[in-house]
């Protein structure tokens, strides 16, 4: 590949994670830590650096029989740090994060015939730290500047109860209350039921249907279409609502052939509002104003899931299909805060249809072959549509938020795998397979993104020029060997 | 099957060998409405002007100018202009007697031949800028070229010296500005027998070159009393270690910078500002935020309608400034009070031009 962006980039990362399991008599308590972090450099553009500190403690103490409690203590950090380092004099670094400590107290009971009641309190502290900005180095000619770090805390009680009035018929209903207070802002309540049953029409056949409501008091705001490590996490305050989501779903299941065969259509209907957006150009990166850059917006979530499972027999595998749409909608009128005419359009989420194909044959107890295939929808994306010439530049004019979409996503993989030895008693068992991934060799792009040269006939004279980013854009033959003793 | 870390960095490692980018040319995006593109400006001292094109398709190559427009402007004092079509999309007063004033406000009314009208939002002229210093900086210049392919490249290392200027403002209120920077080469020489009859000087200047991008701006946040804005950069001055081949002898090469910078309103620098986040958001891997440029214009019939431009109310304050290379690493300087706002490239002999800086 003759591409200097991509020969001049690096990455690298590491992960460490443990767990301690002290088992009492009627306690069992559990330390699991996890620290990770990644880097990568992007050409002599700009570097991250970002990781993450996990902790929890579990303590489950079975007071009675009939009554455990289960306590546990959480903790994280997230952390980046993002070098700017294309200009000598403008070599930057900006430093964010957001910390998150927890406590979550629960208790089972099960004393009463035909009931299961869980109930208990969760606690949680958020601590944002939106970006610091420093000088990289001494000759660097950036002014240091900080945004307000964001401090907020959550405390929730709940209750929930799992009624089996019999053998075809359970009711789960449950109750949470939330409190939650920014500083500097006052207190927000909020009322979270739920409630679902599961009825068994025979042995073969069963109905759920559920009802949820959730808040939810931070919220991420991307700075590109796919998530990365650059994006920014808001916390609620007087002017960003928390966000709230009600969502119904039914679901119909049956099984045939003595259970070999699953199949089940769920269908899903979800609400949002106080979702957030942001206005066409928004500069969301160490803006000390960056409320005034964001929208608030109301969305949809809805589809349906069809799906069969065959898990015994010569050949088995499973087929699955969803339709599902996932929109939103600016209801802002002011000027410079319309966003495709305050209609409903896709979020970044969108991808109406997406079927899967695996299929297993058993040609012997050793050897394997399977066949995977994928198809989604491409995701949306904001295109150019026009553009104009100022001072000697090439300017571009996007169309209507997401209002086109990538190509479609489709693949086929295919997979010979061999056992070395059926041997249960054996040592070391050795596993061979033999992949061939994207057999037909699609260029499924990842991503799209525009750029700017030279004219030339190559580019159609195009000083800006859509490039579309594919990953694996040719089959890929891959030998694995794995083992276990 | 668990696919463990280290085969997922080698998948990682095999995905991004195998992975790439190729010109990408959607044949569903369409360009059918009639986007304006409208650019106007007033400058303290000056008449308006107002030009006025439709944007082109992402897949054509030629803008369509907008004849048989009306423009007018009208001011806070109750005044209004009409701007005349001078050239094809191209409007100017009939006279020169309309001019901005500092304190003045301005509003931009359009009304296309097809009856859409497009407003701006007021302007104001503010207070000129306070330019405090101009001064330069040794440093390195790496620049990426491309080949035929289209494909990056990094260019030879270029030494010389990066300029920035510092700017002052006695105010309570956030200050805008957009800056705009040139250089003149000028270059003597002695020109001795045999060569010429008779030992004569020769002095040779250049027309300006713009060194900065048209959208450079920068703004000085309110913060109670006097607001500096310290080193904002303000182009490259690139050592020439060959002298043009007709030096024969001793010569200097002194460079003229002219630094012209405008007061603008907070919509006019969130126009310019959104074209550098625009021209530098490219070539981003992870797809970035569509960077649309933003107006202070917008249309009266339908407020969704997409326009691109800008009106500019403006005041400007312009400082000269001399600089002539010892060598690549050393740079002498000398403040000028004034020099001709634009040449044309010339030369003359014997006795210098009056615009003449020596060193």
């Amino acid at each position: 590949m003759n591409d200097y962006y991509l020969w001049n980039s690096r990455a690298s990362f590491y992960d460490i994670n443990g767990t301690l399991h002290f088992n009492l008599p009627k306690n069992i308590i559990s330390i699991s830590n996890y620290l990770c972090n990644d880097a990568f450099k992007f050409a002599s553009e700009v570097r991250y650096n970002y990781g993450s500190e996990l902790l929890s403690v579990n303590w489950n103490n079975i007071i009675r029989p009939n009554l455990i409690s289960y306590l546990t203590l959480s903790y994280s950090n997230y952390h980046v740090i993002k070098d700017n380092i294309n200009n000598a004099f403008m070599q930057s670094r900006i430093e964010s994060g957001i910390r998150y400590t927890g406590l979550k107290y629960r208790i089972k009971y099960t004393g009463i015939q035909h009931h299961t009641i869980d109930g208990g309190i969760n606690l949680v502290n958020y601590f944002v730290h939106p970006g610091e900005r420093t000088p990289l180095d001494t000759g660097s000619l950036i002014i240091p500047a900080s945004l307000k770090n964001e401090k907020a805390y959550e405390g929730a009680i709940f209750l929930n109860d799992e009624y089996e009035v019999n053998n075809y018929l359970i009711f789960n209903t449950g109750l949470r209350i939330s409190g939650y207070q920014k500083a500097g802002s006052g207190m927000i309540f909020g009322f979270e039921p739920r409630l679902s049953t599961r009825i068994k029409i025979n042995d073969r056949s069963s109905v759920k249907m559920s009802y949820n409501r959730d808040l939810q008091y931070i919220s991420m705001i991307s700075l590109s279409l796919i998530s990365t490590p650059g994006d920014i996490w808001k916390l609620a305050n007087s002017n960003i609502k928390p966000l709230i989501a009600n969502q119904f779903a039914l679901g119909y299941y049956r099984n045939f052939i003595n259970n070999t065969i699953e199949t089940s259509v769920e269908a899903y209907y979800k609400s949002i509002s106080n979702i957030i957006e942001y206005k066409d150009g928004a500069v969301l990166e160490m803006n000390p104003d960056l409320e005034n850059e964001l929208l608030n917006a109301n969305g949809i979530n809805y589809g349906i899931e069809f799906s069969l499972k065959r898990n015994s027999g010569k050949i088995d595998g499973w087929i699955s299909y969803t339709y599902s749409r996932s929109l939103r909608k600016v209801t802002d009128h002011d000027q410079g805060k319309i966003i495709s005419n305050n209609n409903y359009f896709p979020s970044s989420y969108d991808k109406p249809h997406d079927f899967t194909i695996v299929a297993n044959w058993h040609a012997n107890r050793r050897l394997q072959f399977s066949a995977n295939f994928t198809y989604s929808t491409g995701i949306p994306i904001t295109l150019p549509e026009y553009k104009y010439s100022t001072s000697g530049e090439i300017m571009v004019v996007f169309s209507r938020r997401n209002e086109y979409r990538i190509p479609d996503y489709h693949r086929l993989d295919l997979t010979v795998s061999l056992d070395e030895s059926l041997r249960i008693k054996k040592k070391w068992k050795g596993y061979w397979s033999f992949s061939l991934l994207n057999v037909y060799g699609r260029k499924n792009p990842y991503s799209v993104y525009y750029k700017k040269e030279d004219p030339g006939e190559y580019n159609n004279f195009n000083r800006f020029n859509l490039y579309k980013l594919y990953l694996i854009g040719k089959p890929m033959p891959i030998l694995n060997y794995s083992f276990v003793f | 099957m668990k696919v463990n870390k280290i085969q997922e960095f080698f998948l990682l490692v095999i995905i991004i060998i195998t992975s790439c980018r190729e010109l990408y040319f959607p044949d569903d995006i369409r360009s059918l409405e009639q986007t304006p593109v409208i650019r106007g400006i007033i400058c303290e001292g000056s008449s308006p002007a107002v030009s006025i094109t439709y944007a082109m398709g992402y897949y054509e190559n030629t803008e369509i100018l907008v004849s048989n427009a009306t423009v007018v402007i009208t001011d806070n004092l109750g005044n209004q202009v009409e701007l005349l079509e001078e050239s094809a999309g191209s409007y100017k007063p009939a006279s020169d007697d309309y001019i901005g004033v500092i304190g003045g406000v301005y509003t931009l009314h359009v009304t296309t031949h097809d009856g859409i009208e497009y407003e701006s939002d007021p302007v104001t002229i503010n207070e000129r800028p306070v330019i405090d210093s101009i001064y330069a900086r040794l440093g390195e210049l790496e620049a990426i070229l491309y080949n035929q392919d289209g494909e990056p490249y990094t260019d030879k290392i270029h030494d010389g010296f990066y300029l920035f200027t510092d700017l002052s403002a006695e105010t309570n209120s956030t200050v805008y500005y957009r800056f705009n920077t040139s250089v003149i080469r000028l270059f003597s020489y002695l020109i001795q027998p045999p060569m010429a009859q008779q030992a004569s000087n020769i002095y040779i200047w250049e027309r300006p070159d713009v060194i900065d991008d048209f959208y450079s701006v920068a703004f000085i946040t309110a913060n109670n009393g006097r607001q500096i804005l310290p080193g904002h950069e303000i182009g490259y001055l690139q050592w020439i270690d060959n002298p043009p081949c007709y030096a024969i002898t001793s010569s200097t090469a002194p460079w003229v910078l002219i630094l012209k910078v405008y007061a603008i309103s907070s919509g006019v620098y969130d126009y310019y500002h959104s074209i550098d986040q625009q021209l530098n958001a490219d070539n981003q891997m992870f797809a970035p935020v569509p960077s649309q440029i933003k107006t202070n214009i917008h249309c009266i019939n339908d407020p969704a309608r997409t326009i691109s431009g800008v009106f500019e109310a403006s005041s400007m304050a312009v400082s000269y400034k001399a600089f002539l290379f010892i060598n690549k690493n050393i740079l002498r300087s000398k403040n000028l009070e004034t020099f001709p706002d634009y040449l044309e490239s010339g030369s003359q002999s014997v006795d210098p031009p009056d615009f003449w800086v020596g060193f």
